[in-house]
């Protein structure tokens, strides 16, 4: 136990060294809080991005922690932590919002997921992505009444949480003629996450939390794929897994170079490549279909000696 | 604080005009905060100062300096008032500069003493926070960079290599304008001169480089709402034409890297060409997805109609067909 406190000590010295210019912040409100306080600021401190580190200010902690910690009851930590009190949800700006927002909710007597989505999609702007500028946090999307898709699941991840709900957000990847790569919320309701979203045919690879863990067989039927490389002699090679979409393949850049994957049961496309002294790449390229269930043993020797 | 200080009035822009483009290519979040509003004003104010107050301000013609020295922001940075700031720093750093050239390669040398490359997140981060960290990848470098070369008033943009050709990868720089046209740069505090970085050689032997401008151009690849993204692939390598003779399909235009296909552009009804640097292309279209290997060498039109076709088993891709592989 005294070695496991040295080493988070050790670490959080470490994460501290490396936010420069903002390490006060979070030293001094650690010296000022204690208990659960402490024990979420440590876990923030230790779990979100860099530049998170260096933008977060003491309110906005406060705002994150305090107002997540009357919801904690009841509530494993492995849901608490990464799904409650992790404010993030793609890449929107630091910025505290769960007081505001809770607030704006209560003010309309909602207090359910389905009231927060049906009053964004009923209430909310839908605006083109653009190029010049980063996403919009939370309030500045509740304020103008207008987002981007993608600022408007920040906003409706934001809402959940301030209502107490857990949330992670989720990437798929479809095939087909409609496919592409798509994200929505999960939400943790009567002890289970729940997708916030319906219909998941085509869906490949799916992908989420705070730590990027993969959950395709939570939503399809699936194979799993077993990738025997190339002897030694083929040099430095990349096996990537593509997904046929309307008019091209999809990378599944999650699963680059895997051993051994569970992915949804259709179609996909192995290419085998290497890079040549010249700076080309030689690219050698085979589909599988397998049927749920399956397990496939793709070994790329036959693919090279049969394909020359 | 110059050796020469030109004084001939060259433009009658003024702070209106200026705050206008800055209304129309802005994020609505810029312009609907009072507190951006009033950093965007003094952003304005301070770039027509450099126009008047350095050697190569009166030589930047109108539709330069308004889509080039003027502008806030260079990507997805939040918006911060980093002009004061970089002039203060950087006035004396090119106080002895007589030329806009001169004046990149101290202010690249400059850069390089404050920031290094590094792996950061996806979010991109602020000037101020690249500064203050001493570290960013290389768009977070061009942001600094960029904010660097305009608080002294040289019009740059942010050019970047969505895929090399012949390693694995990609890369964001700037390009700055002198009188002599548009020529590239990155940060190094080695530089001599314009046009020579250390990406030169596999910029010569790339497929597509595209340059961001904050306006709506004619024959952009593409117009976000607010920028265009501009094929200036010529600039580095010896391109040809590609062009689509039935454009009833949306084709994409894609190479290998990192392991997978890549796409670098689109060609439709309304974009039915693309120049690319000399090298072989896959062309995807329709669904079931069908495909067909094209060479584009320098010089040459290619012209290509789509047939059904399959992948190949195996193939070589990236550079000529010619090359020794």
């Amino acid at each position: 136990m005294v070695m496991l406190l040295t080493a988070l000590v050790l670490n959080i010295d470490g994460i501290l060294a490396d936010t420069p210019g903002n390490a006060g912040v979070w030293t001094g409100y650690m010296e000022n809080c204690s208990g659960d306080t402490l024990e979420c600021c440590m876990y923030l401190l230790e779990n979100i991005p860099r530049l998170d580190r260096l933008e977060m200010t003491a309110e906005m902690l406060d705002d994150q922690i305090l107002h997540s910690l009357p919801f904690r009851s009841g509530l494993p930590d492995s849901v608490f932590f990464p799904g409650l009190l992790w404010y993030r949800t793609a890449e929107e700006p630091v910025a505290g919002f769960r007081g505001a927002l809770g607030g704006f909710w209560d003010s309309l007597g909602a207090a359910q997921p389905s009231e927060a989505a049906e009053w964004a999609r009923e209430n909310l702007e839908v605006l083109p992505r653009r190029y010049l500028g980063g996403m919009q946090d939370p309030m500045q999307v509740l304020e103008s009444r207008a987002g981007t898709s993608g600022e408007i699941q920040v906003f409706l991840a934001a809402s959940l949480r301030s209502m107490g709900f857990p949330v992670r957000t989720m990437t798929g990847w479809f095939a087909g003629e409609n496919g592409g790569e798509e994200s929505w919320l999960e939400v943790w309701e009567n002890h289970r996450w729940s997708p916030m979203r319906e219909g998941f045919s085509g869906l490949m690879l799916a992908a989420g939390g705070s730590a990027g863990e993969l959950f395709t067989g939570n939503y399809t039927e699936t194979f799993t794929l077993i990738v025997e490389p190339p002897d030694s002699s083929f040099g430095e090679y990349m096996v990537s897994l593509n997904v046929p979409v309307n008019g091209r393949y999809l990378p599944l850049d999650m699963v680059l170079c895997p051993d051994t994957v569970e992915l949804g049961a259709g179609s996909i496309l192995i290419c085998l490549t290497r890079r040549l002294p010249s700076g080309a790449v030689e690219a050698w390229n085979s589909r599988v279909s397998p049927l749920p269930g399956d397990t496939l043993r793709w070994n790329a020797s036959d693919l090279v000696t049969g394909g020359r | 604080m110059f050796p020469i200080l030109i004084a001939a009035a060259v433009s009658s822009i003024g702070i209106q005009q200026c705050m206008d483009q800055l209304r129309a290519h802005s994020p609505v979040s810029d312009i609907a905060v009072a507190e951006n509003l009033t950093i965007l004003e003094e952003n304005a104010e301070l770039a027509l100062w450099t126009r008047e107050n350095t050697p190569w301000g009166p030589l930047i013609p109108d539709s330069v300096f308004l889509r080039y020295v003027l502008p806030a922001r260079v990507s997805q940075e939040p918006l911060v008032a980093w002009r004061p700031v970089f002039m203060e720093a950087l006035l004396p750093v090119i106080s002895e500069s007589e030329t806009a050239g001169e004046a990149v390669i101290a202010v690249s040398a400059w850069c390089d003493g404050i920031i290094d490359y590094a792996p950061t997140q996806y979010r991109d981060q602020s000037p101020f926070v690249t500064w203050s960290s001493g570290i960013g990848r290389c768009e977070e470098m061009t942001v600094f960079f960029m904010c660097a070369l305009r608080s002294v008033g040289i019009p740059c943009r942010q050019v970047y290599a969505p895929w090399w050709s012949t390693v694995d990868g990609n890369h964001a720089w700037p390009e700055v304008w002198t009188p002599d046209g548009w020529a590239y740069t990155d940060i190094s505090s080695e530089l001599e001169t314009l046009n020579d970085t250390w990406f030169a050689e596999r910029a010569r032997s790339t497929a597509l480089v595209v340059a961001m401008v904050p306006d709506s151009v004619g024959g952009a690849l593409r117009y976000h709402g607010d920028a265009s993204s501009v094929n200036v692939t010529p600039v580095y390598s010896a391109t040809g034409l590609l062009v689509l003779e039935d454009p009833r399909e949306r084709v994409t235009v894609s190479l290998i890297n990192w392991g997978s296909y890549r796409p670098l552009a689109v060609l439709d009804s309304l974009h039915r060409s693309v120049e690319l640097g000399d090298g072989s292309y896959l062309l995807t279209w329709g669904w079931p997805v069908n495909s067909m290997n094209v060479s584009v060498p320098a010089g040459d039109t290619v012209k290509v109609r789509t047939s059904a076709g399959d992948l190949p088993g195996h193939m070589v891709m990236n550079l000529r067909e010619d090359t020794a592989w």
